[in-house]
């Protein structure tokens, strides 16, 4: 079951999912960052040390959420990628634009 | 991800690294092979070393090792490079590719830090190597792009590189249009799949998303997600749409822009012949005919410019330090066992579970010939079985031998070297845990040699050696050991300088090393903090590398000799057990407490009589020595050094007494009080200074006989004395409690059959501890140091020196000496004018020095000396005064100063003026009839009149009394002081001369090739040859039989060369014809 939380922080917030970041929790989360854009924040962390699945519909959610807040001269990370979905976007061409950076060691993402 | 597919991953994951290793393997060897081959590489090699790195690029990728696939990815393009002949194989290639192949290698052994590992250095020199390689105008192509576009399409860019790689293997390009959405997630498929399935059917040279058509937060998400895959393959054009996974409208195969003329290549038809199979897995070899179109460039390649210093040195530097890079071998805790010997043990098993069946019957039955037999049986088993599972173990020696070439290659290279290695013995086969811990101090070895020991091209065209120096790494099975010799051609260790160097670093002390042995000096390498080098590098020279080879090796239970010639070369020898932990030891005691001595260090058992120990057991330098047959032994007593007080079985209280008889000598030791008494507090084992032996030999058990057991370090020999000997057993070695680690005589402990403890002994430390390497004991090695001394300048005499009156020092040469016996004043008889003893049942004539010179007559009323040779036949004793030593001089011996009758002349040794004695004119003086009898004696075939000799000898003093013995025999002499002056005189003689007695060591021209030169003259090639030297080995020997001397002749021995010379002269016919014709 798919989740996620929230933390702010000054001047930005982390975004943490748990599970997939798929097309089940793309609605909401898209509300969720909309809405945190519009208030104001600028640093946007996408922490993925809990996920262990990203489908289009979420790789479709960070670039959304990447050129939103370019515009607003913002910036946007994802973070504590796993090693197989860092290799995805690696293989996209996405990990400079959209600032991924994977984490230390190995291990199940999830249970 | 679910937990199936994780454990699935673990298990591809371990596939991968295993499947690596073996890739990795052989790319070292190989890389080198192709190195060496240089252009002439053969192709097929390096097509798989190139494979090897497209399997570890594709692999690494598929399971998200991602820096892995990198590195492997930029390996792959200098390969490919390689393989298509647009660089060459040189040693610069060479280095940054084994850099890159090192770093892999780390970084799949540990794939999980992989990801975290800095690659930067590695692909920083794969791509300067790639750009450096480029011809110039293709230089840009590394970064510049190139656009390719297509009908209905949108134009990409490419790197160039990859580009021009993709063309000439054959592949074409295409675009492919998807929409992740669409094509992918609502096909229930995901993107990693995808992407897997492109790589494993071509390579995606881009991927293009555009960002901006997306959108913001703001607008619709999921829809869709429209994506572009530049795909080079080989694959035919429908086959792409089953790859591909969408219609075909949408893959479009992309040309090059602007092409002039027609299209930059053919149409896809045409240049993609082959269907690719899409697996992953290795690609077979690309097809022959795509023309690669930079063949022709090949030959024109601009001059490699100098490579990016950082990156090579750095490169290289990494290895060195650490220790040979990532090659180290490789520490499995698997091992592959011959199927055939699985078999036998499994047989083994089986007949071991019927001889226990059989045991326990026999137990149960009581019956003793069932036990024997079951017994014999399981003894016989148990040592099959032993012998079979210690097979398991063996791995061959090429495990360590297998990382020297690339060490050599690096080191030499990096010093500026020429170094040819030649390695035999690959299949010697050793524990493997002696494999293990062989492999540091090897590398350590060979890196001294090429170090220190072989110099560079300039200095060995100086020395007139090859510009290149030979390493020979050697290892063969030679009595029950492994032995390993690691040679070098090199400017041999110089003893002066390691001796000096332990002396100001206070290793040693000037009197330890006035008692050195040339090997002992040799052997001060191993002593830790020792350096001669002027500047440490970063290779060698800290001083810290011998010393932990030495006690790598002690703990493996090797021993190591070192062997030197300045000039010429160096030879370490590693001796090994074959096996650790269960050896054949010979059970001894003393003093009623067993002893286990490896077998491999017990040469020999003696028995010495009561009668004999006077004959055979000497005093010498205040050492007991035992001579055996022709070498002279230093003694040990083990009960002695232990500490373990002697007893007896006193018959009348039948109990155990301490042994009180004692001799003078004993009442000097400290162990006894000066009454008398020994004194037992002082009788413990003391782990200090060792203990002060007795010099007398006459201490004994009540019975009388000596039980010696002759024991070999290796290095040099000497005599333990037991109390008595037990059996030969298979001991089990266990290690000693830290409490006694500190002890060297001991090497282990084991338990016997009837459960007791005993202490294994340390050859090496047993001699250690009790200094036994005093070179007044081991007459034998000393001699055979001095002729590997710098011996161009002059020989070296060995003498035996005795007092006379208390203060006079004299000498006689050791070659004249028989026998020494130690006697009373009380002994010697005056009889007639003459003295006499007792000896042996007969009378043997005494004389002294002051019988004819004018020196003091011998007086005190201690022990006297007789020297026994052997004149004219017969045995006659020179008395002298104690003590007696043994000493070499090298200086020159003066034959005018003292010259008087009996006095031959005088040197100073040990800084002190020492008569020379000439014993033959001593007798001559005393006993003239002895001469007369012999010349006149019909026993002696060629008549009165014998003939001329021919002496070629520098020392003066050797020369006038060689002469002197031989005109004394009747013979005219022509003496020369060199060869050369001797081969002028026997231009001027040619008739007369009958045979030369010649010196080997002397200026100008040696006896050797004096010997040499004659026997290729046809005027005298047959004329008898005798040398006469100090230098006795083997290999002396063997070189004078070489060089066609007829005998070989120990200075200075009187009769034998007369015998000699007459029986050589006798031997020639024609001589013997001429001499008695001519009326000589």
């Amino acid at each position: 079951m798919s989740s996620y939380r929230m933390e702010r922080s000054d001047g930005g917030c982390r975004v943490s999912i748990d599970g997939g970041l798929t097309a089940v929790v793309v609605p909401e989360l898209q509300q969720v960052l909309k809405q945190e854009v519009e208030g104001g924040t600028q640093r946007v962390t996408v922490d993925l040390a809990a996920t262990y699945i990203v489908d289009s519909s979420g790789i479709g959610l960070l670039i959304a959420a990447s050129n939103t807040l370019s515009h607003k001269s913002g910036q946007l990370a994802v973070v504590n990628v796993s090693p197989e979905i860092f290799r995805l976007f690696q293989s996209m061409r996405l990990v400079p634009r959209l600032n991924v950076s994977g984490r230390a060691t190995t291990g199940p993402a999830h249970e | 991800m679910s937990e199936e597919a994780l454990a699935l991953d673990d298990e591809l994951m371990q596939g991968f690294i295993s499947e690596s290793r073996e890739h990795l393997a052989t790319i070292e060897a190989d890389l080198l092979a192709i190195e060496q081959a240089g252009d002439a590489a053969d192709p097929e090699l390096v097509n798989k070393v190139f494979r090897a790195a497209h399997s570890i690029k594709g692999c690494s990728g598929f399971l998200g090792l991602n820096q892995v696939k990198e590195l492997a990815h930029k390996a792959e393009t200098v390969l490919d490079m390689l393989r298509s002949h647009k660089i060459r194989p040189n040693a610069e290639v060479t280095n940054i590719l084994l850099a890159a192949f090192d770093k892999l290698r780390e970084m799949i052994e540990s794939p999980a830090t992989s990801e975290s590992a800095d690659i930067a250095l590695q692909v920083q020199g794969l791509v300067a190597l790639a750009s450096s390689y480029l011809p110039h105008s293709a230089k840009a192509a590394l970064t510049e792009k190139v656009q390719l576009s297509a009908a209905e399409a949108t134009p990409v860019t490419v790197a160039q590189v990859d580009f021009e790689r993709a063309q000439r293997a054959g592949c074409c390009v295409y675009s492919l249009e998807y929409d992740l959405i669409h094509d992918i997630e609502r096909q229930g498929k995901n993107a990693f799949q995808l992407f897997n399935q492109l790589e494993a059917g071509g390579e995606i040279l881009d991927v293009v998303l555009d960002f901006a058509s997306l959108g913001g937060l703001d607008d619709a998400i999921g829809k869709c997600l429209p994506l572009t895959i530049v795909l080079a393959t080989l694959a035919l054009p429908d086959a792409i749409g089953r790859l591909a996974g969408i219609p075909q409208e949408r893959i479009k195969p992309l040309f090059l822009d602007g092409a002039s003329g027609g299209p930059a290549f053919p149409a896809p038809e045409a240049a993609c012949p082959r269907l690719e199979p899409p697996v992953v897995s290795l690609p077979t070899p690309e097809p022959a005919q795509p023309v690669v179109q930079a063949t022709a460039a090949e030959n024109h390649l601009p001059q490699v410019p100098a490579p990016p210093p950082s990156a090579n040195v750095a490169a290289a530097e990494s290895r060195p330090a650490g220790a040979t890079g990532a090659s180290q071998p490789v520490v499995e805790d698997t091992l592959r066992v011959n199927v055939g010997l699985l078999d036998t043990l499994m047989n083994l098993a089986g007949e071991l579970v019927l001889s226990r069946n059989q045991f326990q019957a026999a137990i149960l039955q009581n019956n003793h010939r069932m036990l024997n037999s079951a017994g014999q049986r399981l003894s016989q088993i148990t040592s099959e079985i032993q012998d079979a599972i210690m097979r398991t173990r063996l791995q061959p020696i090429e495990n360590v031998f297998g990382k020297l070439p690339r060490v050599v290659r690096d080191l030499s290279n990096s010093l500026g070297k020429e170094v040819k290695l030649d390695i035999r013995g690959k299949e010697v086969a050793l524990d493997r845990s002696l494999v293990e811990g062989l492999s540091d101090p090897l590398t350590h070895m060979v890196r001294n040699a090429i170090d220190h020991g072989i110099e560079s091209p300039a200095e060995r065209s100086k020395a007139g050696k090859d510009r290149s120096g030979t390493l020979r790494v050697e290892a063969r099975h030679e009595a029950g050991q492994v032995v390993i010799e690691i040679a070098d051609d090199g400017k041999g260790i110089d003893s002066q300088r390691v001796s000096q160097a332990a002396l100001a670093k206070g290793l040693i002390t000037a009197e330890q090393l006035k008692a050195m042995t040339l090997q002992d000096q040799l052997a001060l390498i191993l002593l830790p903090g020792l350096s001669t080098a002027e500047k440490v590098s970063d290779v060698s020279g800290r001083g810290v590398g011998m010393d932990v080879v030495k006690t790598n090796l002690d703990r493996l239970g090797g021993q190591v000799e070192i062997n030197s010639t300045a000039g010429r070369g160096s030879l370490f020898r590693i001796k090994l057990p074959l096996t650790l932990t269960i050896i054949p030891a010979l059970i001894v005691s003393a003093e009623n407490e067993r002893f286990a001595i490896p077998q491999i260090n017990v040469e020999e058992l003696l028995r010495i009589r009561a009668e004999e120990t006077k004959r055979r057991i000497e005093v010498v330098g205040g050492t007991e020595v035992l001579l055996l047959r022709d070498r002279i032994l230093p003694l040990l007593r083990l009960d002695d050094f232990l500490g373990v007080l002697p007893t007896y079985g006193d018959r009348q209280t039948e109990r155990e007494e301490l042994d009180r008889r004692m001799q003078l000598a004993d009442r000097r030791s400290p162990r006894y009080s000066t009454d008398g008494e020994p004194k037992l507090e002082n009788v413990t084992p003391r782990p200090g200074p060792p203990v002060a032996r007795r010099s007398d030999g006459r201490r004994s058990s009540v019975s009388g006989t000596l039980e010696i057991a002759v024991i070999t370090t290796g290095r040099f020999q000497y005599g333990l004395v037991v109390q008595a000997f037990h059996n030969t057993e298979e001991i089990v070695v266990k290690p000693l409690g830290h409490h006694l680690k500190e002890s060297r005589e001991y090497a282990g402990a084991t338990i016997l059959g009837d459960g007791a403890v005993a202490l294994i002994l340390d050859a090496a430390g047993l001699a250690g501890k009790a200094e036994l390497s005093n070179p007044a004991a081991t007459q034998r090695a000393k001699d055979q140091e001095e002729k590997s001394e710098d011996s161009e300048s002059q020989d070296n005499h060995s003498l035996l020196l005795f007092r006379n009156g208390p203060q006079e020092h004299c000498a006689i040469p050791l070659g004249a000496v028989r026998r020494i016996e130690r006697i009373k004043p009380d002994q010697v008889e005056m009889a007639g004018g003459r003295r006499t003893m007792k000896y042996r049942e007969q009378s043997l004539p005494l004389v002294t020095l002051a019988d004819t010179a004018h020196v003091d007559a011998i007086s005190g009323a201690r022990d006297l000396a007789v020297i026994v040779s052997n004149i004219y036949g017969r045995e006659v004793g020179l008395l002298g005064a104690m003590p007696v030593d043994v000493a070499d001089a090298t200086s020159d011996i003066d034959n005018t100063t003292h010259r008087q009758s009996g006095i031959a002349g005088s040197s100073i040794i040990g800084g002190r003026t020492t008569l020379i004695a000439d014993l033959a004119e001593l007798v001559d003086a005393v006993y003239p009839e002895w001469s007369s009898a012999q010349t006149g004696d019909g026993a002696h075939p060629a008549a009165a009149g014998k003939g001329t000799i021919l002496l070629a000898e520098d020392s003066d003093f050797f020369r006038s009394q060689l002469k002197r013995f031989l005109e004394g025999d009747g013979y005219s002499v022509l003496d020369a002081a060199d060869g050369e002056l001797a081969w002028g005189l026997l231009q001027q003689n040619l008739e007369k001369v009958q045979l030369l007695v010649t010196d080997v060591e002397m200026p100008n021209l040696t006896g050797l090739d004096l010997t040499r030169r004659i026997r290729s003259d046809s005027r005298v090639a047959k004329l008898p040859i005798i040398a006469v030297t100090s230098l006795a080995s083997d290999e002396d020997l063997a070189e004078g039989k070489s060089a066609g001397v007829d005998d070989y002749q120990i200075k200075l021995d009187r009769d034998t060369l007369i015998s000699h010379v007459h029986n050589l002269l006798a031997a020639q016919p024609q001589n013997n014809a001429a001499a008695l014709t001519a009326g000589y």
